[in-house]
Order: structure tokens, then C-alpha cells, then sequence
């Protein structure tokens, strides 16, 4: 039946070919868009894992309550009544036991690296400029391996800072914003004390706007010293062998501590709802052009049915059964989903690798791969040939059912006159 | 006994005619029987009920002393494909394989094809076709096509030819030819023979003549 199959579809190539077409671009159009979409998420994942950190131990910014303080001011008294009751935030917000969260994590070989952090909203001033920037306070070697800072500087060392003695390195853009220059020096307060100049010893551009634009690093105890936080930390970074963990990780760890621990992906649950938007618009359109395949399949082998009503009942009266005849029709479906299917996932292999050497300015963060990045994985590859034969096989499994019902004496009686 | 027809009646249609009103009949194995009567008389309803093609509202048909009403689905089919030839009126050639391809296509079912090439091409050059043999239907004429589907229905080396008008749509000579080979089948192979015709002198070719009229066996 094979054999006959294969006759029917080179003895009538026109329509072969249109459908084989319709199988073709489906699969060729699915793997062209999942590579890009993927490829895309795959890239911005890549960023977000790679240059930051995969866990985010962070000081709770805990808000005082009406009771909170009654103890401390009125140890003894039973009634307790406020005239203004006390409200707003605790001054600063540190990790409890710094101490207890570095042993634990040394001893954690899930840990690849950590670095503690004090961060510090502060004013910024050269000349007559000023603006508030954030101060990430670390120690820079430690600070390296739990980050990608290093590769993302533009001048200067990032270990430049590990020294301190009041050296920042800063965001480029903020640099611009403040009309400074390397070797130059600023001004940095928390907007408290009186500010105490920094020499900036570098630049670093990451790509992400609000980075460059807002943030400037230098040596923990430097930054300690201008948050009046001595020894302090209020925010652990830490790197762990594999990312998949992180989040299993991140939540095991918070419900141990006071703290707040995220990780990367909770971090950046924003980022990741997108991709929600894009799969939901990606599974719309696979579905769309696995329906217009699926419906040139379906028409072309009904025509093709009815048509071939004698040959049917022939090879009905010469003992080929119900389901030899719904295997001639379904086959031709199936060898249609196959070659249309591996040609299509083959060129849609090589649109993919034709997209991937066009460039765009900067990448989809203002900055990073400066080409397109194509997702080659092998799902892409399965799925699209999988779309092709299931579309084309339940395709043609109607008609071909519908074939295998013809009784041949109608067909005969009428075949006479 | 080759082929038996018990009390066979058939029914088509509601309200419901009654075309066949109780058929019995013996055929004995290599007989040439002719199947006559008048348009409308019933005799291809017959033809198909006796051939497996059709069931009977009553009645039973036994072919080599097998009940056709107690066959499996399966076993019919491949009772159809070994032991039955058919030939009816339209050629019903499929287009899109050459003359020898149309001939060998019954012995696919069982994946016979090679082992019967010979015998298919030497079915085609007894019956003048040496030169047609890659043709495509559509490159045969109307008695060519005929040949090549008596050719088809023998190549299984059948025990039964049911044969509906097969000459009804060629002209007088080609029609005799038909005729001849019928008849040569009949003596080389002892094949049984059960042809549908209207046509009373190629009824006489056969060796014996069931005529139906009113839904019923007339004379045997
Ligand atoms: N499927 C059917 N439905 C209704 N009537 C039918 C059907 N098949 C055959 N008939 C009727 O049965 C009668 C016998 O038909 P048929 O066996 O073809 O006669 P013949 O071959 O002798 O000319 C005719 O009257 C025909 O109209
Ligand atoms: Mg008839």
C-alpha cells in the first residue's frame, strides 16, 4: 500500500506540492519563531545569570507598628497610650547575624561564592551637579566571582576598589550625567554627614540603564563609614554552582532566617512575565499555521478521496481491507508531514543561522550581543517536526477513514453505467 | 460443489423491493456458467452475493464448501485475494501504474509481487500485450484495458471468475476475444466461471445458462 501511496503522490505533483508546501512552511515558520523568541529569553536569562548575582540575601526594611516601641520606653507599664504613636521606618536595615549567614554559607557546597554588601542611598557632587546615586559597598574580590563586573568594566580594574581608602568606580552613564572623568574626584554623602571626597578609579558599563545611570561601587568599610553603619552589611550576594537550584536554595534559606532571600528569578519575576506574553503569542501562532497546514492536508486528500472512489472499490473486490485503504490515504498524510516537516525544520535551520550574522544596535538590554541571539535547542527542532506530522496525520486521518467506509459494490454498479 | 446459492433472496430500498425471491442453485467446480436475463432482473445483485461483494438479506452462499456468512472479515479478504478473480464491465485499471504494476497489484497484498512477475507477464503476452507492458492505462485502448483486468483477476491463479458484462462495453472482436480467453481459462485451469451478459450468443459459449426472471431462477 506503501508503494501505491508513493504512486499517487508523484502521479499528481501539483497538488503535492502545495500541500507538501503548506507542511513545509509550518515547520520551517515554527522553528524560525520559537528560535527567535527562545533565543531571545534564552539571551536575557543568560544576562540575568550570569552578570548578577543568583541569590539576594537583603536586610528586611521593617516598619515600626504602634506597639512596637512600648517596651522599650515603658518596661514596667501595664496601660499604655500615645499621644502620637510611633510609625515609619527603622533607621537602618542590616542583617541580623552576618556572622551566622558566612559560616553557612562557607560550609554550603551548593555555594560557589558570596559577597556581602552595604548599599547606601547617597548624594553625589562635582562642581555645582549633584545626584543621588546608590553606593554598593564590597569587597571587590569576593564581589568579582559573584558577578560578572569584572569583564563589564571600561576603564580601570574592578579589583581597584579592594584596597579602599575612598575610591568609586561608577556607572559610564553616570559619569556622563556628571560631566566627570576618570582620576577625578567627587563628593559622596548620605545626606547626614559632610561629604567626604572619593577618587574615581574607573567605569563599568553592564547594559541595564538603571545600572550605569545610578549605581557606583567601592570597598565595603568605605561605604560603612558613610552610612555611620561600622561593620555593618545589609545585603549578601551569592553564586551558586548550578542556577537551577537557586530557587529551591533561595526558599529553604527563608524560612530559616529573618531575612528576605530571592533569587534570581523572583528578582526578576518582571523580566520573566514577559516571556509569559511572548510564549502565549508564540503557542497562538504555532497553532495558527499548524491549522492552515492541517487544513491544506485535509482538503487536498478529500478531493483526492472522492476521486479515487473506483480505485477504492477495486481494491476492495481484489481483498485489501478497511484498514489498507485508510492506511493508503493516511501514509500519503504521513510521508506529506515527514518530508514537508524535515525539509521545513531544515531550512528553518538555516533562516535561523542566516538571522542570528544580522546586527542591531546594542542588544535587547541597550547593549550585549550587538546581533541577534537564535535559540538552536533541540526541542525546537523536535517540536517543529512533530507539529508537521500530527498536523498532517490527524490531517488525513478523516479522509481516510472516510475512504476506508466507501463499500465497493456502489461504487462498482455506478462504475458500470 | 463448488459454488452453493441456499434460498437466496435480496431486499433494497424502503418501502422495500424485493429483487431476489429465493435463489438455489449448484455449480459444480470448473463450470462455465452465463448469468442471464433481462435489465433490471437482478443478475449483478446475484453476481455480488455469490461473489462475496454483497450479503444477502436471507439465505446462505457457500463457496469450496465454505459458508461466506461464517467467515471472519479477515478470512474473507483473504479468500477474495487468493481464490477470487473479478472482472467487471469498466476496467477499473488504476492510472497511475502501468499495465504490468495494475496486474501485479492483488499479489501485493501478501507482498507476492516478485514471485508472480513472471506469471503476469506471461498472462500479458498470451492475451497480445507484449508490447503494453510499461504502458499506463490511459496509453491502452478499450480492449487492452479489458485485457489487462482479465489479466489482473487471473494472476492469483483464482478458483472463481465472477465476471459482470465484460464485453458490454466493447465492440464484437474484441468482445470474442474476451470470450476466447474466458474459455481458455476454463479448459487449461479448470477455473470456475460465473459471467453476467446479456449478449445470448456469448451466453452460449458458456457451459451452462441460469436464467433469472422475477427475482427467480428460471431455467438452469
Ligand atoms: N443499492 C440499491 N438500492 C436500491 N435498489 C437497487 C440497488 N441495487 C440494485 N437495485 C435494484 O435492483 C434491481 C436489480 O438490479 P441489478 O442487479 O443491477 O440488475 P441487472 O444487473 O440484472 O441489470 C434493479 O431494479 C435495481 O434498481
Ligand atoms: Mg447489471
Amino acid at each position: 500500500m506503501l508503494y501505491l501511496a508513493y504512486r499517487h503522490l508523484i502521479s499528481r505533483k501539483k497538488q503535492t506540492l502545495f500541500t507538501f508546501l503548506g507542511v513545509f512552511f509550518a515547520a520551517c515558520a515554527y522553528v524560525v519563531i520559537a528560535g527567535f523568541f527562545l533565543g531571545f529569553q534564552d539571551y536575557l536569562v543568560d544576562q540575568l545569570i550570569n552578570n548578577d548575582a543568583h541569590i539576594r540575601v537583603s536586610a528586611r526594611e521593617e516598619i515600626i507598628n504602634e506597639r512596637d516601641l512600648d517596651r522599650n520606653f515603658f518596661s514596667e507599664a501595664k496601660h499604655i497610650f500615645w499621644t502620637v504613636p510611633p510609625g515609619g521606618r527603622k533607621d537602618e536595615t542590616k542583617i541580623e547575624n552576618p556572622q551566622g549567614w558566612y559560616s553557612r554559607l562557607e560550609k554550603d557546597p551548593r555555594v560557589l561564592a558570596y559577597s556581602p554588601q552595604m548599599t547606601a542611598q547617597v548624594i553625589i557632587t562635582r562642581a555645582n551637579t549633584s545626584t543621588t546615586a546608590r553606593l554598593i559597598g564590597s569587597d571587590a574580590l569576593k564581589q568579582q566571582r559573584v558577578t560578572n563586573i569584572k569583564n563589564q568594566m571600561k576603564e580601570g580594574h574592578f579589583s581597584d576598589i579592594a584596597v579602599g581608602g575612598n575610591r568609586v568606580i561608577v556607572g559610564d552613564e553616570l559619569l556622563a550625567k556628571i560631566g566627570a572623568r576618570v582620576s577625578e574626584t567627587l563628593l559622596i554623602s548620605n545626606g547626614k554627614n559632610t561629604p567626604t571626597p572619593f577618587k574615581i578609579v574607573g567605569s563599568f558599563h553592564i547594559g541595564i540603564r538603571s545600572l550605569d545611570q545610578g549605581v557606583l561601587f567601592a570597598a565595603l568599610q568605605d561605604v560603612q563609614k558613610i552610612a555611620q553603619a561600622t561593620s555593618q552589611v545589609n545585603e549578601i550576594a551569592i553564586r551558586v554552582t548550578d542556577v537551577e537550584n537557586a530557587r529551591s536554595i533561595a526558599e529553604s534559606w527563608a524560612k530559616i532566617s529573618p531575612e528576605q532571600v530571592q533569587s534570581w528569578d523572583i528578582i526578576n519575576s518582571n523580566v520573566l512575565n514577559v516571556f509569559n506574553i511572548q510564549n502565549a503569542t508564540r503557542y497562538l501562532v504555532t497553532f495558527v499555521i499548524v491549522l492552515v497546514a492541517g487544513f491544506g492536508v485535509y482538503n487536498i486528500l478529500n478531493m483526492i478521496v472522492i476521486q479515487k472512489r473506483k480505485d477504492i472499490a477495486i481494491l476492495r473486490s481484489m481483498g485489501f481491507d478497511q484498514n489498507e485503504v485508510i492506511f493508503l490515504f493516511l501514509s500519503q498524510g504521513i510521508i506529506l508531514g515527514l518530508i514537508g516537516g524535515l525539509t521545513g525544520v531544515f531550512t528553518g535551520y538555516w533562516i535561523c543561522r542566516y538571522l542570528e550574522t544580522i546586527s542591531f544596535g546594542g542588544g535587547p538590554l541597550g547593549s550585549g550581543a550587538g546581533h541577534m541571539t537564535i535559540s538552536f535547542s533541540q526541542h525546537i527542532y523536535f517540536y517543529g517536526m512533530l507539529i508537521a506530522l500530527i498536523s498532517s496525520t490527524a490531517a488525513s486521518f478523516l479522509p481516510a477513514r472516510a475512504a476506508g467506509k466507501l463499500t465497493p459494490i456502489e461504487i462498482i454498479r455506478s462504475g458500470a453505467e | 460443489m463448488s459454488i452453493v446459492a441456499h434460498n437466496i433472496e435480496k431486499l433494497f430500498g424502503d418501502p422495500p423491493t424485493h429483487v431476489l425471491k429465493g435463489i438455489n442453485f449448484e455449480i459444480q467446480t470448473g463450470e462455465f456458467v452465463s448469468l442471464t436475463g433481462r435489465s433490471g432482473s437482478g443478475k449483478s445483485t446475484l453476481l455480488y452475493i455469490l461473489s462475496s461483494l454483497d450479503k444477502p438479506t436471507r439465505g446462505d452462499v457457500s463457496l469450496s464448501g465454505l459458508s461466506l456468512d461464517q467467515m471472519s472479515e479477515t478470512d474473507l479478504h483473504l479468500f477474495r485475494n487468493q481464490k477470487i478473480g473479478f472482472v467487471f464491465q469498466f476496467h477499473f485499471l488504476l492510472p497511475e501504474l502501468s499495465a504490468l504494476e495494475n496486474v501485479l497489484m492483488p499479489a501485493r497484498k501478501l507482498k507476492q509481487e516478485n514471485e508472480k512477475r513472471p506469471y503476469a507477464i506471461d498472462l500479458l503476452k498470451q492475451f497480445g500485450l507484449q508490447d503494453r507492458i510499461n504502458n499506463l492505462p490511459h496509453q491502452l485502448s478499450g480492449g487492452e484495458m479489458q485485457r489487462v483486468a482479465i489479466a489482473r483477476a487471473l494472476v492469483m491463479s483464482p478458483e472463481f471468475i465472477f465476471a459482470d458484462e465484460p464485453t458490454g462495453n466493447l465492440d464484437s472482436a474484441n468482445g470474442e476475444l474476451v470470450m476466447r480467453i474466458f474459455h481458455d481459462i476454463n479448459v487449461k485451469n479448470k477455473t470456475t466461471i460465473v459471467m453476467v451478459t446479456h449478449d445470448q450468443e456469448f451466453a452460449k459459449n458458456a457451459s451452462r445458462q441460469i436464467h433469472l426472471a422475477d427475482g427467480k431462477v428460471v431455467s438452469v
